[in-house]
């Protein structure tokens, strides 16, 4: 008999354990950034920083100038840019944008597009100043409608805030060759 | 007095049973997982051109091998040195941007011919010709992967052997999602085109 | 009694491993943070034996742009390279009244800019010690982007990884001079 209960016990404890396990939040889950959506005018306020969407282009190719010489790069999906008004609180940051696709698959700014002038690739935004910046991405077509924009201080994520932009109904039209003027 | 003799004797029997149980059932399945090891064949699989292979965090169809007198990207290597060119399309199979498409620390094909190796090679992206940095999900792209061939090599059969990173969700140390683990995962054999 | 004697030692030792694993993420937050502001009085001062000597302080507002200052500030390091590698790195930072934090800015631009409003027309780099191992003196020259209102009244503040949470800081009240952008 005392066996017996000895035996219903470490099942039972074994039982909790895996069920403890098992339902514990993973590390992916627990040290992602709090969201923070954006209000009704399309201003986010982050931890770190403020960000407002002032609107969103898209482009077969993309055509600038860097150091003096015309720079033209296409693609085989879309580019998208984005347009950010975005100011600093307390302290000077960079800012990181992520476009969180409509499969889920998340998507970084696109890095063949750089030395743009305002480019949040290298853009600091500083305290009591707002500055524009320009986010440049490279996205198959289906992964922009029902897409959500997401900004985050970079740096360590954990415990920060990332601000989210839902794409607005209406998308924009897509443009063969955009420039970017500084 | 027999009686509780008897049965001691008879406990630290049954004792010993468990435990010889317990010995040969941990040599047992220790044998089995040596062998299970040895019915998986070591050689990676051959591939073809025109067949995916899996390389670092995404999939590479090879197209065409060549040897060419000028490099696809003036960035591509040495000066002056003719170049083997493998052509073909890579695509990122993960759920976001990566910048370390042959994987962290870099995974990138092994050249051998003639029992000699090579150094390693540059991922040209053919769009921009310029080296590949970064790679979207669903957004495949042709590219170059090149290699700088000594003077005195003599256009011949080549191997080229491919690894890929394995993902796990939760990995042992901070059960997070995780590329680890490389792995040989084909060797393309051919004779280059092209070239003297 | 037992139970409570066990339970007791128990909480003790919850309270040693919060200590113990607690202090060092204290230390990294330490050394991020600069709460310990040594003021110096004129434009020399001097922490854990670096001597910094503010040699100018210039900021420029842009017509066109009246909200918006660019400010830019030339500070005079000496120190041994014993005290450099005790620094490990250099950091200036302007703080505003309500605690703002102006990092210098780093990107291609900044190197004409700081040429154009130093007396000797040059650009030394933002704050490093590299110089210092060599010789002992350098000079490093900074250039900050904040809003015109905040330029009256800044405290610039030089720490290191070795130094903080303490940092040297100096009262700035830099010449604000108003040009026009070149056509």
């Amino acid at each position: 008999m005392k066996h017996l209960a000895n035996l219903v016990a470490a099942l039972l404890g074994a039982g909790f354990l895996g069920a403890m396990m098992n339902t514990l939040p993973d590390y992916n889950s627990s040290f992602q950034p709090f969201g923070v959506h954006a209000d009704e005018n399309g201003v986010g306020q982050g931890r770190l920083f403020k960000a407002k969407l002032v609107g969103l282009r898209s482009a077969g190719a993309i055509s600038y100038a860097a150091f003096g010489t015309d720079v033209v790069r296409d693609t085989s999906a879309t580019f998208l840019v984005a347009e950010l008004s975005i100011g600093a609180h307390k302290e000077s940051r960079q800012i990181e944008a992520i476009w969180l696709g409509a499969t889920g698959r998340q998507y970084s700014q696109t890095i063949r597009i750089e030395n743009v002038p305002h480019t949040l690739l290298s853009a600091w935004f500083q305290p009591g100043l707002e500055d524009t910046a320009l986010a440049v991405f490279e996205l198959p077509d289906d992964e922009i409608a029902g897409g959500t924009l997401a900004l985050l201080a970079r740096g360590d994520p954990i415990l920060d805030s990332a601000v989210h932009f839902a794409a607005p109904p209406t998308l924009p039209e897509k443009q063969d060759l955009l420039r970017l003027e500084p | 007095m027999v009686r509780p003799l008897l049965s001691s004797a008879f406990r630290q029997i049954w004792v010993r049973i468990a435990a010889t149980i317990g010995v040969i059932a941990a040599i047992a399945a220790t044998w089995w997982m040596k062998v299970e090891e040895a019915r998986v064949p070591d050689a990676p699989p051959r591939i073809a051109f025109d067949q995916p292979v899996k390389v670092g965090r995404g999939v590479f169809t090879p197209r065409r091998l060549t040897v060419e007198n000028t490099a696809p990207s003036p960035a591509a290597g040495a000066k002056g040195s003719r170049k083997l060119v493998l052509a073909g399309r890579l695509e990122n199979v993960t759920g976001e941007s990566q910048v370390a498409v042959f994987g962290f620390p870099e995974l990138l094909p092994v050249l051998s011919s003639g029992g000699r190796k090579f150094p390693a090679p540059q991922v040209i992206l053919d769009r921009d010709k310029e080296p590949l940095r970064q790679l979207h999900p669903r957004v495949a792209e042709d590219v170059s992967i090149v290699w700088d061939l000594p003077e005195n090599w003599r256009a011949q059969e080549v191997a080229i052997e491919f690894s890929a990173e394995q993902f796990k969700l939760k990995d042992n140390l901070y059960a997070k999602a995780s590329w680890l683990m490389p792995y040989p995962t084909g060797v393309l054999t051919a004779r280059p085109e092209g070239g003297a | 009694m037992r139970h409570v004697l066990w339970l007791g030692i128990a909480l003790a030792l919850f309270a040693v491993t919060l200590v113990v694993t607690g202090w060092s993420d204290f230390r990294d937050f330490a050394h991020q943070r600069e709460w310990n502001v040594v003021r110096a009085d004129a434009a020399e001062g001097e922490l854990e034996g670096l001597r910094v000597r503010v040699t100018e302080a210039q900021a420029v507002v842009i017509e066109s742009r009246p909200e918006r200052g660019l400010l830019f500030v030339r500070l005079d390091l000496e120190a041994s390279s014993e005290t450099a590698s005790a620094w490990v790195d250099c950091r200036a930072s302007i703080r505003g009244e309500n605690g703002e934090i102006w990092l210098p800015l780093y990107d291609m631009a900044v190197s004409g800019v700081v040429q154009l409003l130093a007396s000797d027309n040059k650009d030394n780099r933002p704050c490093n010690l590299s110089g210092l191992v060599e010789s002992g003196r350098t000079t490093v020259d900074q250039l900050y982007r904040l809003p015109r209102a905040a330029l009256d009244r800044v405290t610039l503040h030089i720490s290191g990884p070795g130094t903080r949470p303490s940092a040297l800081a100096f009262e700035i009240s830099p010449n604000v001079r108003t040009i026009k952008p070149e056509q």
